[in-house]
């Protein structure tokens, strides 16, 4: 038995079809239509404990449905999802324990009080042990260089400072499942570094099992180990991290050459060269293929070395489209 | 423990904000002073020395004792609830085994202890010849307290369904200040109407309250009766948020997350 089992979760919303113009809109008053909006269909998979999973879609995928179906705010309507053989339930407290949340944009920490307060009413929420609770907390606090923030208001603080808060107050109670939706949000590249340290160091040390969902390729490549895309609905992709960033990176990237005054190629064979004025731009080419440059004609050239960002989203348009 | 932590949070929160805890009190003396200027002038145009059996003196009395537990009975429960289920903070807190409803009535508590210390010193002080009294008026306070913030936690359900919380704040000021006997003492009103208004949760907390204050009168079997029907009033109101949140958090998108 896996340590989160998913199986075939399915999940609708009703929402309301509003009519267009102010006719429309007084017959919506007195005769509403309700339609049903698939969210999930049929949607499993299975992680172990210990796993560090990323999971990707684009906007309105489904990915917080998903989230808030693990975390047990809302209850399938067909399927089940365990953790830890536990079914999903907020009024299951031992369930409770066992999950941390890190949620973006959504402030745990009271913005008026210092986060040293919050931190205060998370140990007790949890019973954490003062001793486990002072060491912890000192731990967590200097691998991010918090401790002289830590008796400021929230609020005065920086985003970065904030975000980094946040994800403390989850660890607070040693959980054994760690969700983490767009950790790295406004933070600065080296915290962001600091952030993928802490966390990997986390997992190694804790076991602690680790889903993120975000939208940066960097989270995605420096945390997780596999990746799931969730797209129309379902699970469309499954895999080891380093398989779906090798096979994006397998495809040649764009060439952009510049000529002085003509364009600065001479011969070409098995690839797509297109060109207007002096440039050219040279795609879609293997090892195989020639490519013969004049040189004393370049002014410049440049390789398109697209983000993995942009090929993921790249896969999300086509399945759109 | 936790919930004493939330509510020391919330205590905490208030001493934050020193200007807006000075202006509080400030509007509340401008607002007693108001009422006392104008029932001064009611007494004088008028030439009976009692109004529903007020003296002027009772009557005063009774607009300061009823201003200090306007500044209890606030409506921040319903517009605290609302915000979190409009921007979706919910969510933090139903993932950690804690009750919403005892951690918002941890905070609301804490929010109001200063005011809650100098009603328990009121009373303590007023009713130095009669311990007894003194203490059963001050569990009548604190019993209070909690039916007022499920009266609101209930009404803050409704933000699962309402996008707009705001209009209804006027709406339930009203009732507050017409039921709660703040405007002025509903036993001035017709007796069948009285007997009908005194039993609603807002007259209960607030109005009765102070009827029983100020009557401190142990051998009245009317506190005892007043008490039972805030009894009565808590579990209809604990039974139906129980019902409510459940049926809204189904209804849930949670913003995002």
């Amino acid at each position: 038995m896996s340590y989160i089992e998913v199986n075939h979760v399915s999940y609708n919303y009703k929402v309301f079809k509003k009519q267009s113009g102010f006719k429309g809109g007084l017959l919506d008053l007195f005769n509403r239509k309700y339609v049903d909006k698939e969210v999930l269909s049929d949607v499993s998979f299975h992680i172990e404990k210990g796993e560090k999973v990323g999971l990707l879609g684009p906007n309105g995928a489904g990915k917080s449905t998903l989230i808030k179906l693990m975390t047990g705010i809302i209850a399938p309507q067909d399927g089940e999802i365990k953790v830890n053989n536990m079914t999903t339930d907020t009024d299951n407290y031992v369930f409770l324990n066992e999950i941390g949340v890190v949620m973006g944009q959504k402030n745990q920490l009271n913005p008026n009080l210092s986060a040293m307060d919050s931190f205060n009413l998370i140990r007790d929420i949890y019973k954490v042990k003062n001793d486990e609770y002072q060491k912890r907390l000192h731990k967590y606090l200097t691998m991010f260089d918090l401790n002289k923030v830590k008796d400021y208001p929230v609020r005065k603080l920086s985003l970065g400072e904030k975000t980094k808060l946040e994800i403390i107050a989850s660890l607070i109670h040693n959980p054994q499942l760690l969700i983490l939706d767009e950790p790295t949000l406004g933070m600065d590249i080296v915290s962001q570094n600091a952030l993928y340290d802490f966390i990997n160091q986390v997992n190694e040390e804790l076991k602690v099992t680790i889903l993120i969902i975000s939208h940066q390729m960097r989270d995605i490549e420096n945390i997780t180990d596999r990746i799931l895309i969730l797209l129309n609905h379902a699970i469309t992709f499954d895999g080891k991290t380093t398989d779906l960033l090798n096979n994006l990176k397998a495809e040649a990237p764009t060439i952009h050459l510049s000529g002085k005054n003509a364009v600065p190629l001479t011969d070409w064979t098995g690839a797509n060269v297109s060109t207007e004025n002096s440039n050219a731009t040279i795609s879609n080419y293997s090892k195989d293929s020639t490519i013969t440059l004049k040189i004393s004609e370049l002014a410049s050239l440049n390789i398109e070395d697209s983000s993995l960002e942009e090929s993921v989203y790249q896969i999300f348009k086509k399945d759109k489209l | 423990m936790k919930y004493i932590t939330s509510a020391l949070n919330g205590f905490e929160n208030v001493l934050i904000f020193k200007s807006n805890l000075m202006v509080q009190i400030f509007s509340r003396i401008v607002q007693v002073l108001l009422s006392i200027i104008t029932w001064n002038a009611i007494y004088a145009g008028s030439n009976h020395k009692i109004i529903g059996g007020y003296s002027r003196t009772e009557m005063f009395g009774y607009l300061i004792l009823a201003s200090l537990l306007s500044i209890l009975f606030t409506m921040e429960p319903v517009f605290n609830l609302s915000k979190q289920v409009k921007d979706g903070t919910i969510s933090s807190w139903l993932i950690r085994p804690i009750s919403i409803n005892g951690k918002s009535l941890a905070n609301f508590i804490g929010s109001k202890l200063i005011f809650i210390l100098i009603m328990i010193v009121y009373l303590v002080v007023t009713g130095t010849n009669n311990l007894m009294m003194a203490m059963f008026n001050i569990v009548y306070l604190l019993f209070a307290i909690v039916v007022w913030h499920e009266l609101l936690y209930l009404i803050g359900l409704l933000s699962f369904w309402l996008i707009q919380m705001w209009p209804l704040e006027p709406i339930l000021n009203g009732f507050y200040l017409f039921l709660g006997g703040i405007l002025f003492p509903l036993n001035i009103l017709p007796q069948y109407l009285f007997n009908i208004v005194r039993f609603t949760p807002f007259s209960l907390v607030s109005s009765d309250l102070l009827q029983v204050v100020l009557n401190n009168n142990s051998g009245n079997t009317t506190m005892y009766i007043y008490i039972f029907s805030l009894a009565i009033w808590y579990l209809i109101l604990r039974f139906s948020s129980i019902w409510l949140f459940k049926k809204g958090i189904r209804k849930f998108e949670g913003v995002g997350m």
